[in-house]
């Protein structure tokens, strides 16, 4: 038996930020994972980053993550969506080369003396009493720590269905955790069902893509002409492969009315509940019809590797139907399918079963993060990971649980949407489920996260070094703006930082116009900041503004054992969606669905003991 | 059923002697607790009176007894009511018989409170009841009515939908850049935020003439010393209230009553004689005279018929708005010193002896307040705090207007989206669907008991 701080189980997303994260604070980790070579590993979209994501993964950076530099070491093609929109809801992507991805995640983990490998497949979690003391794998061996951090993935019951064919499986043919999900839910956790899905991949070489843009179908699509690293320390990065954007015909539309029955989705033998913002290509076909076409992109797997991702197509309809589909499309008669698209069942736990932390609120030194809570993606896993590895390091060390706000970061966001009102589908971030989107920036993330990360023991030398430098810099640059004064086209003259505000003059017109800035390190990412900051200063106000106004009911903590039962005026729907949430403070109980206003005036009587003269 | 736990009880008519009084019971032990009480094995018939003994310690009542099983009752508990002769012996027997069969007191406005918790009303339902009971004037219960019926709700909900929709698309277009179109082009966008603000506008514009009606109206008697505006007020109050004497410069100060001129609550003001005076407590009534006229909803200046046109009538008249003013000859029983014409168009000859023309003034004052057009108009924001939210609403959309024509339309749709969402914000506070908690304890510690 051998004794660490911390054990994670699932060498997934989550799983390598939690390691990590435990690590960073000179924890003892032990990763128990089926197999090293699959770590990090990317099952569907050869991608990182994306509206909401791009922002989160640039928030793991600021937090001391490894997603960000992970990437930007092995990324091909990067590009910032949403351009054409406002700089609240830039978003970094970047293409992955998938291979390289996981071997730089797994070389840096091994590389740091204490996080330790072991393969494995972990059947029990072992308990004493109420904490978790360690876990047994299915060889009798038993690892004890003082915290353990579960992310199965869709291991836990995993299904994977191919058509009328279905084996139990956590993700293409590698074989799932039954046992873990039999005990969680032996142990009373609330698990639920989702689904998943991915589309097939195709050989690279037996796609003529010069004939396809030639003709007209396919559509180049390159990286941005200055592309923009994901990570606060990389100085720079390069393209180096392209993408295609095809549309859908009435030809395949047709196979996949004509097959419909065959799908697993359609004939009842999947009961897990798909995500609505993620479609699959039947959905798209049966419910959409009146749309004659769907965009799909080529997306190529790694930099020197034969495999093509056809984004947009995910499909669980037998092989045959699914070659018949991509023969049926625009550019890809000739076109071969290496694997099929799959759906995958697994299950999930309630995330309302857990607290802000990350920690489960049935058993102590108990985390889970990634799609175990319910969620989907790799940032987000990404990012529970980060979170749950650093409480799980902290409870090793005897240190106080740590909570991310709204108002901080998308990860807080998430967080809050989960263990505040639970999953009844998979759950991405969206920009969206922000109401503070203004502050929560892809550009300012080190700003709001870096000094934190630094203090929890997460941020090194290196990191915190490249962010004092950022600070004084955007700070010296506002100095130098509001020290020289520009001519207006009115003939006025004004300070440099007045004419920013103004609609047509940007940071470069003021360079041209002979002012210099101070340029060292990211100069990108530094503009985006001084120019948002300058341009748009009375609505960030305004959201710092309500920040504040919610930051009382935000503060005022609502005991652990607080009893709901027998408080006069509350309907028992109301005490059980309580009891089933336990809100930490009377914001978070505010966010509670279905929970009336009423109902959160009697709670916030109730708690600070002044009799009802509301009532 | 949904059920609020406890099951409280309070006397819901008002307190003293009435004809009729009647006991409400909220909860799941309403139904058994009624039972015992009127010696009773089988269940009343829902929504059906009853006649029933009720017993009570050492008396015994006779009673109406209607049960409203939940969800389709008042507050949607179980809820039952007794009704029996209005003495406060009796009903304070019956409450305090049915506490020791566990009920609780309710506390003030706990009855609406949980129809509130139990969605059977929404905020503004709820402050309507709390209007209703405190209407002194036909035309307050009428909007109050309106308002608990959900006019104003769904006025609320109709520019909320409109701004939803927006806020919708704009997020869509936000987080969906692979679907590779905008969910809302720049022009629509212009559009809808348009016309979001032409809706908002118009409620908060009702606003004003709704507060009137909610906070009875200030109509201000003006006029030279000893043109009879005292006698007027006495008249229209139906009491001798302020000092009638002949000797200029009386009345030194505002006198007020609380009177109802057709349908419309009013605070009734006489002032002091407006001229130029050299007595200091005079001058001070002259000031106040003054300021009373300009914040009068209506102003009544009076002018004696019986004494030549002063410079000084001119100038009070002068100082009246013509949109605000009823002019009014007095002392129309003496022999006339002018023609009614002389003083312009609408000059109402009254005589406060006899009590002719005193109803056409009535007459004049409603017409001005009910805003010239006689049409009624059924959305009507009454309350201060709706009219401060969504003068708040107002206030972000119209930001919202004016930052996305500043930008020539190219202002990035997550500001568009923030200020959207602020006011959205504001109008969901004005339902209850979102509102801070001290604020909903200060809405609720309004209400009587019973309610």
């Amino acid at each position: 038996m051998t004794n660490y701080d911390v054990i994670v189980v699932g060498a997934g997303h989550a799983g390598c930020e939690a390691a990590w994260a435990a690590a960073r604070q000179g924890s003892s980790v032990v990763v128990c994972t089926l197999s090293v070579d699959t770590t990090a590993s990317m099952p569907c979209n050869p991608a990182v980053g994306g509206t909401a994501k791009g922002q989160l993964v640039r928030e793991i950076d600021a937090l001391g993550g490894l997603m960000g530099e992970a990437i930007d070491a092995t990324g091909i093609q990067f590009k910032v969506l949403n351009k054409s929109r406002g700089p609240a809801v830039w978003a970094p992507r970047a293409q992955a080369d998938k291979k390289a991805y996981g071997v730089w995640v797994r070389r840096r983990l091994e590389s740091t003396p204490n996080v330790r490998f072991v393969e494995g497949h972990v059947e029990q979690l072992v308990f004493d009493g109420r904490r978790v003391v360690g876990v047994r794998l299915i060889d009798g061996r038993i690892l004890s720590a003082k915290s353990v951090v579960v992310t199965t993935g869709t291991f836990l019951n995993g299904l994977v269905h191919v058509g009328m064919d279905s084996r139990p499986a956590g993700r293409g043919g590698e074989p799932p955790s039954i046992h873990l999900g039999e005990q969680l839910r032996g142990l009373g956790f609330s698990v639920g069902r989702l689904k998943t899905g991915t589309p097939p991949r195709l050989s690279k070489a037996s796609i003529d893509f010069e004939a396809g843009v030639r003709s007209g179908v396919f559509h180049v699509e390159h990286g941005d002409d200055a592309p923009t690293p994901l990570s606060f320390l990389t100085p720079t990065v390069r393209n180096s492969a392209d993408c295609w954007l095809l549309h859908t015909s009435d030809h395949a539309h047709a196979v996949v009315q004509g097959n419909v029955r065959r799908s697993p989705l359609y004939n009842g033998a999947i009961r897990g509940i798909g995500p609505r913002y993620c479609p699959s290509f039947e959905d798209k076909v049966m419910r959409f019809p009146d749309r004659e076409r769907h965009l799909l992109h080529l997306e190529p797997e790694g930099a020197d590797v034969d495999e093509i991702y056809v984004n947009g197509l995910s499909m669980s309809l037998p092989a045959d139907v699914q070659a018949e589909v991509i023969a049926s499309l625009p550019g890809l008669g000739a076109a071969r399918m290496l694997r099929p698209g799959y759906a995958v069942e697994y299950d999930f736990v309630q995330p309302t079963e857990l607290k802000p932390t990350l920690q489960t609120k049935r058993f102590d030194g108990l985390f889970f993060a990634g799609q175990i809570n319910g969620t989907s993606g790799y940032e987000e896993a990404a990012g529970q990971g980060l979170l749950a590895g650093l409480n799980a390091g902290r409870q090793s060390l005897g240190l106080p649980g740590v909570e991310i706000g709204r108002d901080q970061a998308y990860l807080g966001v998430m967080v809050d949407d989960l263990v505040t009102q639970g999953c009844l589908e998979p759950y991405r971030l969206f920009t969206s489920r922000a109401e503070f989107r203004l502050l929560l920036r892809a550009d300012n993330a080190d700003l709001r996260l870096t000094e934190l990360g630094r203090s929890w023991g997460l941020v090194d030398d290196v990191r915190w070094d490249h962010f004092l430098a950022r600070r004084s810099r955007l700070a010296d640059n506002t100095r130098r703006l509001q020290a020289v004064t520009v001519s207006m086209p009115s003939g006025q003259r004004v300070a440099a930082i007045e004419a920013l505000k103004t609609q047509s003059v940007t940071l470069d017109t003021l360079k041209a116009g002979g002012i210099t800035l101070n340029t060292g390190g990211r100069a990108d990412i530094d503009a985006t900041t001084l120019e948002t900051e300058v341009k748009y200063a009375g609505y960030l106000r305004r959201q710092d503004a309500a920040v504040r106004r919610l930051a009382h009911s935000d503060s005022q903590r609502i005991p652990e054992q607080f009893s709901y039962r027998n408080l006069p005026g509350f309907s028992t729907e109301v005490v059980q969606r309580l009891e089933e949430v336990r809100p930490t403070t009377l914001g978070q109980a505010r966010r509670i669905p279905g929970l009336t206003p009423a109902a959160v005036m009697l709670l916030s009587a109730h708690l600070s003991h002044t009799p009802t003269t509301a009532g | 059923m949904q059920s609020t736990g406890d099951t409280i009880v309070a006397i819901a008519t008002p307190p003293g002697h009435g004809g009729v009084g009647i006991v409400r019971l909220s909860g799941p032990a309403s139904d058994g607790i009624a039972r015992t009480m009127a010696g009773r094995g089988r269940a009343f018939s829902p929504r059906r009176a009853t006649k029933v003994t009720l017993r009570a310690a050492a008396l015994s009542a006779e009673a109406l007894v209607t049960y409203y099983p939940g969800p389709r009752s008042y507050t949607g508990d179980d809820v039952v009511e007794f009704s029996a002769h209005g003495s406060p012996v009796v009903l304070a027997a019956l409450v305090e018989q049915a506490s020791s069969l566990g009920a609780r007191l309710a506390q003030p406005g706990e009855f609406t409170l949980r129809a509130f918790v139990n969605g059977k009303l929404d905020l503004v339902q709820a402050e309507a009841v709390a209007d209703i009971v405190d209407a002194v004037s036909p035309a307050q219960a009428r909007a109050a009515y309106d308002q608990l019926d959900g006019t104003l709700s769904s006025a609320l909900a109709t520019v909320a939908g409109e701004m939803r929709e927006l806020e919708l698309k704009l997020e869509a277009s936000m987080d969906f850049p692979d679907e590779g179109y905008h969910f809302i082009d720049r022009a629509a966008v212009g559009v809808a935020l348009e016309r979001v603000r032409s809706m908002l506008t118009r409620l908060v514009e009702t606003g004003t003439r709704g507060q009137v009606v909610r906070e009875g109206a200030r109509v201000v008697i003006a006029g030279t010393p000893n043109a009879g505006k005292s006698s007027l007020f006495n008249a229209l109050a139906g009491a001798d209230r302020a000092i009638v004497a002949a000797t200029p410069g009386t009345t030194r100060d505002l006198v007020t009553t609380r009177v109802v001129l057709a349908d419309h609550a009013v605070e009734l003001v006489d002032t002091a004689g407006i001229r130029d005076s050299t007595d200091a407590v005079e001058q001070e009534g002259v000031r106040r005279a003054g300021r009373a006229v300009e914040h009068a909803d209506v102003t009544i200046v009076a002018v004696d018929s019986s004494r030549q046109i002063s410079d000084n009538d001119r100038a009070v008249m002068a100082g009246a708005p013509l949109s605000k003013t009823v002019v009014v000859a007095t002392k129309t029983d003496l022999p006339p010193a002018w023609a009614l014409r002389e003083c312009g168009e609408r000059v109402l000859a009254v005589s406060t002896l006899s009590g002719v023309g005193v109803d056409a003034v009535v007459a004049a004052v409603a017409a001005l307040l009910d805003g010239g057009s006689g049409a009624r108009d059924h959305v009507l924001v009454t309350n201060a705090r709706h009219k401060a939210l969504l003068a708040a609403a107002l206030a972000h959309v119209a930001h919202a207007v004016d930052e996305f024509a500043a930008h020539g339309g190219e202002l990035p749709e997550e500001f568009v989206a923030a200020d959207v969402q602020q006011a959205l914000a504001a109008l969901d506070e004005v339902t209850g669907r979102r509102t801070a908690d001290d604020l909903l304890r200060e809405i609720f510690a309004r209400f009587c008991i019973g309610k």
